[in-house]
């Protein structure tokens, strides 16, 4: 695959598949009848990272083929549904390659997400709406950072504990594939949009693939890579969160007299630095050891 | 390692406030006949001093004001100059980031440059372009100028100019400046008094003590995450780790390492004294880097070094950290050489007052020659 390329976001076209090479692709439907074609074809002169599926409805809606199990899968859904099915499908699920996101929509969705977790299915929050219950998000983040028990991964949390250095900021966009300078996204002729957004509004940066050198120096990338910068211009309170970091800005529509937001990403700097030291201890203890032996 | 602080000129597009450069109102621009003397000499003291270094900073003024060809001949002059000691030479960059272009930068690439020293201010009217000082439009043209750097692998680290409005809020400025650029954390300098006319910016001695006796507490509690926050680390290193690397102005070994040459030629004991006018030492076209390097007048800084520790600074606890402080704030502040900086105020305050309290950690870093630990 090519190395140091974006990962192409589109939706299945059979003939703009065919014209790409050596890409890592994501395929984006609401529709899950041809998983498996999309599966094959693209893997054919290209190399499927994963098939997101944007559902709208319940995951226990779902009917999990087998022929799914070697399929890496993301799907994102309103909920789980009844607690019922979802533990008859538990048996087919964990078979799965699969991360299944649930919106912030409702409080339960919160919890659900910490279920799946224990459960070892791997999940993640997405943010449909900017009213955000941040309890029920520091109660999850502080299960996903701190629990004890095993449990499979959450979504951004796992990406922002496994990708944090401290000398450069973190865009956990990218869990997202909202991050251009890892994710592309693609229409069915080819053109190139920075992301869904822009995608969907038919704003595109680039005519095809072929032109990807000339993308580090095209005006609107740049201009979306360095958007940050605004709230530095602006000093708005993100330029001066704890938070910034790890965040970005991405809650400025939640902000409310209490910090909120503030407040819990500034926890969860705090729980990853913390996290990091421990891996770092071990590491340090596990040197020493090998040299006195 | 000498160190040049080289001002091909020192116009500025730029008019901020605390910058006594700026209100030299200087144009001159050095030729290419003085910049090939200054390389060829640069080359004669090299190859007598064959293990020695030199880190040619290029300083302003603004130095992208020169233009990619003055670099791009500046480069050829160094490699005819210097033909068996230009490897020895280290180009640095102080630049105020607004007029950089990518012709510029591939400039100071070829040169060997990696990193840019800029500075940044986060209060408006201070920092700024034009007669009345606009700081949004030098905020966006610095921002460009980073974009362009970064783009082109370059880093970059700034100085923070600690002044009266930096008072406010410590702790919001200090996380602010610190977002800014994750790399590599501002270092947080006092505001100088050059010339008192704008002496309502100017903080005094207890004021920047307090400064950073807001944040400290704070910097201690992360200090993994801002390892480079000076002079916090600089603190911390030299009175926890036992690794004394202050500023150039508290190490009190600056007599035969700096030189300041200006656009002219004129030469100075280094930037600030050029600033200021004052410890000069013969312009460059007159004399041998040498023998400016080792010019007598250099020698109150030794003996300054000797004097301290008996009088003023006699038994101090602090001196190890700061060393009777700059050579030139005493001259500034008592007309003479041999007295120790008025600096010492904020530096015992911030000692005392802060650090030992919050850190538990007693200061006792005397001379060891004059009192015994
Ligand atoms: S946590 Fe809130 S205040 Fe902080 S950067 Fe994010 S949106 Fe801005």
């Amino acid at each position: 695959m090519k190395n140091n390329r974006q990962t192409l976001v589109t939706r299945f076209e059979e003939k703009l598949i065919a014209k790409l090479e050596n890409e890592n692709i994501i395929i984006t439907t609401d529709n899950f009848n041809f998983i498996n074609k999309y599966y094959d074809v693209v893997n054919k002169q290209n190399k499927l990272n994963n098939i997101t599926v944007y559902y709208d409805g319940a995951l226990t809606s779902i009917r999990f083929l087998e022929t799914w199990k070697h399929i890496p899968l993301v799907l994102y859904v309103n909920s789980i549904g009844s607690h019922r099915m979802f533990f008859h499908l538990m048996p087919i699920l964990r078979q799965m390659n699969v991360r299944i996101f649930l919106s912030n929509q409702t409080p339960q969705n919160f919890v659900d997400l910490q279920i799946m977790a224990s459960l070892g299915i791997c999940s993640g929050i997405y943010f449909s709406t900017t009213k955000m219950d941040w309890n029920k998000f520091a109660d999850l983040q502080t299960y996903a950072i701190y629990s004890k028990n095993k449990h499979a991964a959450v979504e951004p949390f796992n990406f922002i504990l496994s990708n944090y250095k401290r000398e450069s900021r973190l865009d956990f966009n990218t869990v997202y594939y909202n991050d251009p300078q890892k994710f592309l996204h693609l229409n069915a002729e080819g053109q190139i949009a920075l992301n869904a957004d822009d995608l969907k509004a038919g704003k595109f940066v680039l005519e095809n693939i072929s032109l990807i050198d000339s993308l580090p120096d095209n005006q609107d990338y740049i201009k979306e890579t360095t958007k940050w910068q605004q709230h530095f211009l602006d000093k708005t309170h993100c330029a001066e969160c704890l938070a910034w970091r790890i965040c970005l800005g991405k809650f400025v529509e939640t902000i409310d007299d209490q910090k909120s937001c503030a407040n819990t990403m500034t926890e969860l700097l705090d729980g990853v630095e913390h996290h990091q030291q421990r891996l770092q201890n071990q590491q340090n203890n596990q040197n020493q050891q090998k040299n006195r032996r | 390692m000498a160190v040049i602080i080289f001002k091909a000129t020192e116009k500025c597009n730029a008019n901020c406030i605390y910058c006594g450069v700026v209100k030299k109102h200087q144009d001159i621009v050095m030729d290419c006949e003085l910049l090939t003397s200054i390389f060829h000499k640069i080359n004669v003291y090299l190859l007598k001093y064959p293990r020695e270094k030199v880190a040619f900073t290029w300083h302003g003024g603004e130095v992208g004001l020169l233009g990619a060809d003055y670099f791009n001949t500046a480069y050829d002059i160094v490699h005819q100059q210097c033909p068996n000691t230009w490897d020895r030479i280290e180009h640095l960059v102080q630049s105020n980031m607004t007029v950089l272009n990518q012709d510029i930068i591939d400039a100071f690439k070829k040169l060997g440059i990696t990193q840019i020293g800029t500075s940044y201010e986060y209060y408006d009217g201070i920092r700024g372009l034009g007669k009345n000082r606009d700081s949004m439009a030098y905020n966006r043209r610095f921002f460009q100028g980073v974009n362009l750097a970064e783009r082109n692998g370059l880093t970059w680290g700034f100085i923070y100019v600690v002044n009266k409005k930096s008072l406010q809020d410590p702790l919001k400025l200090f996380i602010y400046l610190t977002n800014l650029n994750l790399r590599s954390s501002p270092m947080f300098n006092k505001m100088y008094d050059y010339d008192k006319q704008e002496d309502s910016l100017v903080i005094n001695q207890d004021e920047y003590a307090d400064f950073l006796g807001a944040i400290l507490p704070f910097w201690l509690k992360h200090r993994d995450r801002y390892p480079s926050a000076k002079p916090f680390s600089l603190f911390y290193n030299s009175i926890v780790e036992k690794r004394v690397q202050m500023g150039c102005e508290y190490m009190g070994h600056c007599t035969s390492r700096w030189v300041y040459i200006g656009p002219d030629g004129s030469t100075a004991q280094c930037g600030r004294a050029g600033d200021f006018g004052i410890m000069k030492y013969p312009k460059i076209q007159d004399a041998t880097l040498e023998e400016i390097m080792f010019h007598k007048d250099r020698d109150v800084i030794d003996t300054r070094q000797i004097t301290l520790p008996e009088t003023e600074c006699k038994d101090c606890p602090l001196w190890g950290i700061c060393h009777g402080g700059c050579v030139l704030d005493a001259y500034m502040d008592k007309r003479e050489h041999g007295h120790k900086s008025p600096n010492c105020a904020w530096v015992q305050k911030f000692i005392y007052k802060y650090w030992e309290p919050i850190t538990g950690i007693k200061v006792e870093m005397y001379n060891k020659f004059t009192k015994k630990a």
